[in-house]
């Protein structure tokens, strides 16, 4: 009896489910089977997000994914022991010609993007300005107080303390601080020298784990300055400051701002996407990271394939609209019609 | 064949003779098979050689797996431990996966050890207190309630410990600290020179402290009521009071089941993971001032560093999971040769 009840209170619920998300784009082309995927945790939410409204769309598939983190991502990848990684960042070379050499050619394919929020908790500051070199002067420990005249210059309003501040970054491997760090080195290079990577020998300031430890240890700390993902920053309720652009105006990360400047950003054909980091668009936000759908272009296993191909194509397709409500950032057409091309190149 | 003697090897071992005896007992015994179970029945013989293959088979697997895990550990580690070479045991910093590679235990073994010690500080004195007041002083109903409320807190997941420390401790422990430097900062340990508080190596050891609390609570819990009644009653007799009491009979008679209590709690702050990645702001400084934001341990950097790891740096994290490992088998190690020792004098003196 109750085994049956909750099948049909399933069924109800999957009915009305279907109801909604069937609302735009085109009709989902399904395939039955089941695949597996590991990465990212970057794009986690809204990757169970799409599994959710895929399978309920495509009854008798089934997607797995793991959020392990970008570099274990491309390790179960190459292993072959999921048939899609995720990753915030492109392979490097060694890691793709050991792909390449088990299974063929590798396409990265860009499905999602999201700000990098720097987010601050100093009490009676609810609006930050701060320019590229501010940033990177904060985060290699040169601009120690918030009444620092350089972030005076940009706030004349603002009732900064005479505080110190305390610099929060990961203490794990993370695309983010991958981002972040590229960013500081792209902009500030001759403040910021502690390079650009997944992890990097930090000047100054505490580690914490994931960007849900960062969040946590900014909110704890008075005077306490961090960088996450924007869900992130709005889950904690932490102000996030606002960033100059290439075009001088200090922007918000919105996910408007962040896809305006994913425009700015040249598409190769290989769709290794490198982010362009001083944006001339007047409303893009500057600091932005793009995450790939790793996948062989002829996978070993057709069946496995079709599932693929469909689901990377209902993600890039119906997908997108998911994209805002979880604070990603839908990507641009220009990106969006490359992607889409990759993924029909895919052999099944 | 001996008639007051039972022989039980031989087939009509009873020594009664005429093979029609047998027929008196047939509720007992069937015609084929008369006198063998009497000797050794082999129902039971079967569950006896069942028994000890089972027991002894796996103590063995036991055996075998530490090898096997020794064996990889060291397999694994061989490469990470060729390209630091010596460097393993002094670098602090941990890139394993740059092009140039550094990275070092020094650091990590030193927070591990650390904040290990700094739980034992805090957990053994309350542990020790708990079960002595569950075993001597609290009335038997109150005792047992309470003495599997503290077996509970074992129950609790670690990475539990570890989202309460982060979210509910730290922040109520900033204040503790602040006063701890403002008042006894003069003791370089509780010197903070930043004047920022919070994840600190004293905040994960007051985390650790928490967890190896109902470990040593429980065991030495079951020690002290191990003690006969007996000694207890003798040191009443000659006019002890309750602390003599517990000082004279409980206490020396309980000192090598102490000992192995701290011990294992040792050992699970040593390996403790994600409790201590949650806490601490993970820096890699090896700095005695345990008030300051920072530190990090083996297991922790296993744990935090592992996602993102590339194959170079998975092989340094087993290395430094070598090092774990190591340092885990030299306190078990000693702890034996406590235990042995205290037993010993205890057994060969007052």
């Amino acid at each position: 009896m109750v085994v049956l009840c909750l099948v049909g209170l399933l069924a109800a619920a999957c009915g009305t489910n279907k109801n909604s998300s069937t609302t735009a784009g085109p009709k989902v082309e399904c395939a039955s089977g089941s695949i597996s995927g590991a990465g990212s945790t970057f794009v986690q939410n809204l990757a169970q997000q799409w599994i959710k409204d895929y399978t309920v769309a495509c009854p008798g598939t089934t997607v797995n994914y793991q959020a392990v983190g970008s570099g274990a991502g491309i390790q179960q990848f190459t292993a072959g022991t999921v048939d899609f990684g995720a990753s915030d960042a492109t392979m490097s070379p060694t890691e793709e010609a050991a792909a390449v050499a088990k299974g063929g050619k590798v396409l990265h394919i860009p499905w999602s993007s999201g700000g990098i929020a720097i987010e601050y908790n100093v009490k009676g500051v609810k609006e930050l300005n701060l320019a590229p070199a501010t940033v990177a002067g904060i985060f290699a420990g040169r601009i120690t107080k918030w009444d620092d005249p350089t972030i005076k210059a940009d706030n004349q309003s603002a009732n900064l303390p005479s505080e110190g501040i305390q610099v929060i970054h990961r203490s794990d491997g993370s695309g983010t601080t991958a981002s972040f760090t590229s960013y500081l080195t792209a902009v500030a290079g001759s403040v910021w020298t502690a390079g650009a990577g997944k992890d990097v020998p930090w000047p100054t300031g505490q580690g914490a784990k994931g960007s849900s430890g960062v969040t946590a240890a900014v909110k704890q700390a008075e005077g306490a300055i961090g960088y996450a993902e924007v869900s992130f920053a709005k889950g904690g309720a932490l102000p996030m400051a606002k960033v100059k652009n290439g075009a001088g105006n200090f922007v918000a990360p919105t996910d408007l701002a962040v896809e305006a400047a994913l425009h700015n950003d040249e598409v190769p054909d290989d769709l290794k996407i490198k982010a362009n980091y001083t944006p001339s668009d007047s409303a893009a936000y500057p600091i932005s990271t793009v995450t790939w759908i790793i996948l062989f272009q002829h996978p070993a296993d057709p069946a496995k394939a079709k599932v693929l191909k469909s689901f990377v194509s209902y993600a890039l397709g119906q997908g997108q609209n998911s994209a805002t409500a979880l604070d990603y950032a839908p990507l641009p057409s220009s990106v969006l019609d490359k992607a889409r091309s990759a993924v029909a190149s895919v052999q099944t | 064949m001996h008639p007051f003697r039972p022989e039980y090897t031989g087939r009509h071992s009873r020594g009664v003779g005429a093979p029609g005896n047998i027929d008196r007992v047939p509720t007992l015994l069937k015609r084929d098979e008369p006198v063998s179970r009497l000797r050794a029945p082999p129902a039971h013989r079967w569950g006896e050689l069942i028994f000890r293959g089972l027991a002894s088979g796996g103590s063995l697997f036991v055996l075998l797996l530490i090898g096997a895990i020794a064996l990889f550990l060291l397999l694994r580690a061989g490469p990470a431990l060729q390209r630091a070479g010596w460097h393993f045991f002094t670098e602090r910093q941990w890139f394993p996966d740059d092009p140039k590679a550094r990275f070092g235990i020094a650091a990590l073994a030193f927070g591990t050890v650390l904040s290990s010690l700094l739980a034992l500080l805090m957990a053994v004195p309350v542990a020790l207190g708990t079960a002595l007041f569950l075993t001597e002083l609290a009335p038997g109903r109150i005792g047992r309630a309470i003495g599997s409320l503290v077996d509970l807190l074992a129950a609790v997941p670690s990475v539990v410990y570890g989202l309460w420390g982060v979210f509910v401790l730290v922040p109520k422990l900033i204040p503790v600290e602040r006063w701890l430097n403002d008042h006894a900062g003069f003791v370089p340990l509780l010197h903070n020179r930043f004047g920022t508080y919070g994840r600190s190596v004293f905040a994960a050891s007051v985390v650790l402290a928490v967890m190896v609390l109902p470990i040593v609570a429980a065991i030495s819990r079951e020690v002290f009521s191990q003690v006969p009644q007996a000694n207890r009653e003798a040191a009443v007799a000659l006019g002890a009071t309750r602390w003599e009491t517990i000082r004279l009979a409980v206490l020396p008679y309980g000192r090598s089941g102490i000992v192995g209590a701290i011990m294992l709690g040792l050992g699970r702050a040593l390996g403790e993971t994600i409790a201590v990645a949650l806490v601490l702001a993970a820096s890699f400084s090896v700095n005695l001032h345990v008030l300051e934001p920072g530190g990090n341990t083996i297991a922790a950097n296993i744990a935090t560093k592992f996602g993102e790891a590339g194959s170079g740096g998975r092989d340094a994290l087993i290395a430094s999971g070598l090092v774990l490992f190591a340092i885990t088998l030299v306190v078990n190690v000693v702890a034996r040769s406590v235990v042995y020792r205290t037993a010993l004098a205890a057994e060969g003196g007052p």
